[in-house]
């Protein structure tokens, strides 16, 4: 439990409604998307407004009490579990859309907005706010920027951090620091772009200011089967170096194509090795050009099947197949852990086929749903936790994945975050030169370390431990330090 | 780490012993920007050379001291660009543009410097050599300090390598003309921004609206019937003088140029003087006899920052803010904390 003392004052500094304390309460904030892990919080505490945050962040830095941000809890790496006897601040009351400013084609939310809402509330202007990350029902904005989130459509809208024009955040010192704005550039360094990403572990955030987009006038989504997955890796790049930026490009394999037709009827084909679905936007004769085009390079690439559809009941139908495939996966295995190493494009045959070996190799099933534009991978580990060890067995072979990724040049988390999931893959990624840059950075943000410590950045000791269970060609990592 | 990786090293590490400054100089191309003492520079030349380049990646990666032009060349070889207008890019190098981070009218259309950059090597005050981000376009595996490099004018250490994000190349590219005054010419930028057009152009200077319309040939010339403007000839050096603010605008004279950075729907405010105006709105060049203390606050209230021009180092990277300062000044001490870049 944390101290009376801490207690009594949050109790004494905040209305009563804004603090959780019991137990059967607190239950639903013990854990975010990853729900095999899970601790509960000292307290939660629920602000509607920035001087409640500045009010619980001086208690918590008086009482030296660590304090998880979390927007809506759907991150997928437990970057939002909380820390046993710390303080969990959820966002989620701070959710106004404060405006939107049509002409500068703004909005300014607060960070308990959900991503979707941004997106209706700006729609009366014929805008939307583009990054889309499939919780976007339920995701905030505040966690989008904490994770610098992705989705379908960032291969040709950019990430969260491409979408973020300023930020008004709270450091653990009570500062209120604001970055950007509806300008395009401001003098010193681009503490924007470091916030982004940043996994809540330098300064709260109370306010975002988001770029809106016109929304595209005409939209097309091609569907092309493929009987090989090499060929319809060869055609993910042949589009690429075509030109051709499609607004989403998703690969699916066989096992994710029969269970996401098993489960949502979207009417793809059955004897296909792979799909690709292929979104693009523009004006009408930009969209003609690009089927056009895309026609003929599909066709090149070997493509055995080819849908086009550009009414909405079409698109929505193709696109169907593909959002259901994460609960499509549940009919197959009672569990699954959804990876997020990103490679290069060129290698995605390669480290598919790694992928399936491993698999073998651990003896559980891998489908692949993925965002192949970017090179994204979200390999589907599926098995039963039911199984004694099977969810170990699990964490392993994902672990392996994403070593794997790192080997082809890619890396550990392409928009899902570290979190508290991939801290050991971490130390295989970064240098202990780098991870110490990480932590000097940190502390210039918070000397005491209370903003979600133990998260997005391993120790060097962490590492140092781990490197000695896994000593590659008999080199030693992280030398320079005492092994005790 | 590479034998002039070593040598660099060492010397940064016997510069912050000995209180010695380096400054890191790719070709002194922005030697307007910087009075730096150019005996106390680093230079990023031993770092040159592209060494990965695969057009299917969209992803270029090359060392610090790569001439900017050399870069250009080998990416139109391959159908692609880079996805910003370098400042001086016919003299500039790699390192230095990533690390000024000043870009031309494509700004508001395609992004920022920063936003291409997908990873970097660079060496920090302690003589570190550190990799952050990689070749990847989504990476959010550890703090993005390779963005942060990007636009610190060198005073965090010196960058060794950039991979950057780069983009397919346009099929066509026109200049459109519209003659009307500075108030419907901030009027159209809006109707214009509010319609998916593919623009990577919009500026306005003495009585002519420009547009630049890039892409497949069918966009653009779908565009230019829909706009229904005058198609100008000739404007690729009008675009690149403004990029490189050589633009007969910025020749010296009795009054003062600043840069204002603004809103860009903000109506044009109402201060004499001669205007420019850039990015679609977002970039205001202003040229006057005015004192700033007379129109500072004007600006401020419309959301804009003031830089002087040429804008020196410091200008760039000071606030003006003490508890912004304050955290810039610990986050240079996390990368040099002998005070060795800055």
């Amino acid at each position: 439990m944390p101290t009376k003392a801490f207690l009594a004052e949050l109790a004494n500094k905040l209305p009563e409604e804004v603090l959780v304390t019991r137990p059967e309460a607190m239950k639903p904030f013990e854990t975010d998307g990853l729900t095999a892990k899970r601790e509960m919080p000292g307290v939660v505490a629920l602000p509607r407004c920035a001087s409640e945050v500045l009010a619980i962040l001086s208690v918590c830095r008086k009482h030296q009490v660590p304090i998880v941000a979390r927007g809506a809890g759907t991150g997928l790496s437990g970057g939002a579990r909380p820390i046993k006897e710390g303080l969990l601040l959820s966002t989620s009351r701070m959710s106004r859309i404060l405006s939107i400013d049509p002409d500068n084609r703004t909005a300014r939310v607060e960070p308990g907005v959900t991503n979707l809402a941004v997106s209706e509330a700006a729609s009366e202007h014929g805008l939307y706010y583009a990054p889309d990350p499939s919780s976007q029902l339920a995701c905030s904005i505040g966690g989008n920027v904490a994770e610098n989130s992705g989705g379908v459509h960032c291969l040709k809208y950019g990430l969260t951090v491409h979408n973020v024009t300023g930020l008004h955040v709270l450091t653990i010192d009570g500062e209120r620091l604001e970055f950007g704005g509806a300008r395009l550039d401001s003098p010193g360094y681009d503490l924007l772009a470091l916030l982004n990403g940043s996994e809540g572990m330098l300064a709260v955030i109370i306010e975002a200011e988001l770029r809106l987009l016109p929304i595209p006038e005409h939209k097309c989504v091609m569907l092309a089967g493929f009987s090989e997955v090499a060929a319809a890796a060869r055609a993910v790049s042949a589009i690429v170096a075509g030109g051709i930026i499609p607004a989403g490009l998703e690969m699916m394999d066989k096992l994710a194509i029969h269970a996401a037709e098993d489960y949502a009827h979207a009417g793809y084909p059955l004897d296909v090795e792979a799909i690709l679905l292929v979104e693009i936007d523009g004006s009408l004769e930009e969209v003609r050009h690009l089927q056009g085009e895309l026609t003929r390079m599909l066709g090149a690439e070997g493509a055995t099947r080819l849908l086009s559809a550009s009414d909405p009941e079409a698109m929505e139908r193709l696109w169907r197949g593909r959002k259901a495939a994460f609960p499509a996966m549940g009919r197959l295995a009672p569990d699954y852990y959804c990876m997020d190493g990103t490679i290069p494009r060129r290698k995605l045959q390669k480290v598919l086929a790694e992928i399936q070996s491993l698999a073998r190799d651990f003896g559980l099933q891998v489908a692949n749903v993925f965002h192949a534009g970017d090179g994204n991978l979200h390999p589907l580990i599926l098995y039963d936790a039911a199984n004694p060890g099977e969810l170990e067995k699990a964490e392993a072979l994902g672990g392996e994945i994403l070593k794997a990724c790192v080997r082809a040049g890619g890396t550990v988390t392409g928009e899902h975050g570290v979190g508290i999931e991939k801290l050991d893959q971490m130390c295989v990624q970064f240098s202990s030169d780098e991870l110490a840059q990480f932590h000097a950075l940190k502390q210039a943000f918070d000397a005491d370390s209370l903003m979600n410590p133990g998260k997005a950045v391993p120790t060097l000791a962490r590492c140092a431990e781990l490197g000695g269970m896994h000593v590659h060609g008999g080199h030693l990592p992280h030398p320079e330090l005492e092994r005790l | 780490m590479t034998e002039a990786e070593k040598a660099l090293s060492e010397r940064v590490v016997y510069a912050g012993e000995k209180g010695i400054k380096c400054v890191p100089v790719g070709r002194n191309s922005k030697a307007q920007f910087d009075a730096s003492d150019l005996e106390q520079g680093v230079s990023s030349l031993e770092f040159s050379g592209i060494s990965g380049y695969e057009p299917t990646e969209l992803v270029i990666t090359a060392g610090a001291g790569t001439a900017f032009s050399e870069i250009e060349h080998v990416l139109r070889e391959g159908e692609q660009m880079v996805g910003f207008e370098a400042f001086n890019r016919q003299a500039a190098t790699l390192g230095g543009a990533i690390a000024c981070g000043l870009c031309g009218s494509a700004r508001p259309f395609r992004g920022a410097v920063r936003d291409f950059v997908l990873g970097m090597e660079v060496m920090n005050g302690r003589g570190q050599r550190l990799r952050f981000g990689g070749q990847v376009i989504k990476n959010v595996a550890g703090y993005d300090v390779s963005r942060l490099y990007a636009g610190s004018w060198g005073t965090l250490g010196i960058i060794l390598s950039v991979s950057m994000r780069v983009l397919p190349r346009h099929q066509a590219q026109i200049t459109l003309g519209i003659e009307c005054d500075i108030e419907a010419a901030i009027k159209r930028l809006c109707e214009f921004a509010a319609i998916p057009l593919p623009l990577s152009g919009a500026a306005y200077y003495e009585g002519l609206l420009r547009l630049r319309l890039s892409g497949f040939e069918t966009a653009v010339n779908a565009a230019q019937r829909r706009v229904g403007a005058t198609h100008l000839s000739n404007e690729d050096l009008f675009w690149s003088s403004l990029t490189d603010t050589s633009h007969a605008f910025f020749e010296r004279d009795q009054t003062s140029i600043y840069r204002l950075s603004l809103p860009p729907a903000t109506p044009p405010l109402d201060i004499p003087g001669d205007w420019l105006i850039d990015w679609g709105g977002a970039l205001r060049w202003l040229k006057t006899e005015v004192p700033q203390s007379r129109w500072r606050e004007m600006v401020a209230q419309a959301g804009g920052t003031i830089l002087p021009w040429p804008a020196r180092r410091e200008d760039w990277l000071t606030t003006g803010e003490p508890s912004l300062d304050g955290l810039q000044t610990r986050l240079r001490e996390a990368f040099d904390p002998k005070d060795v870049f800055s």
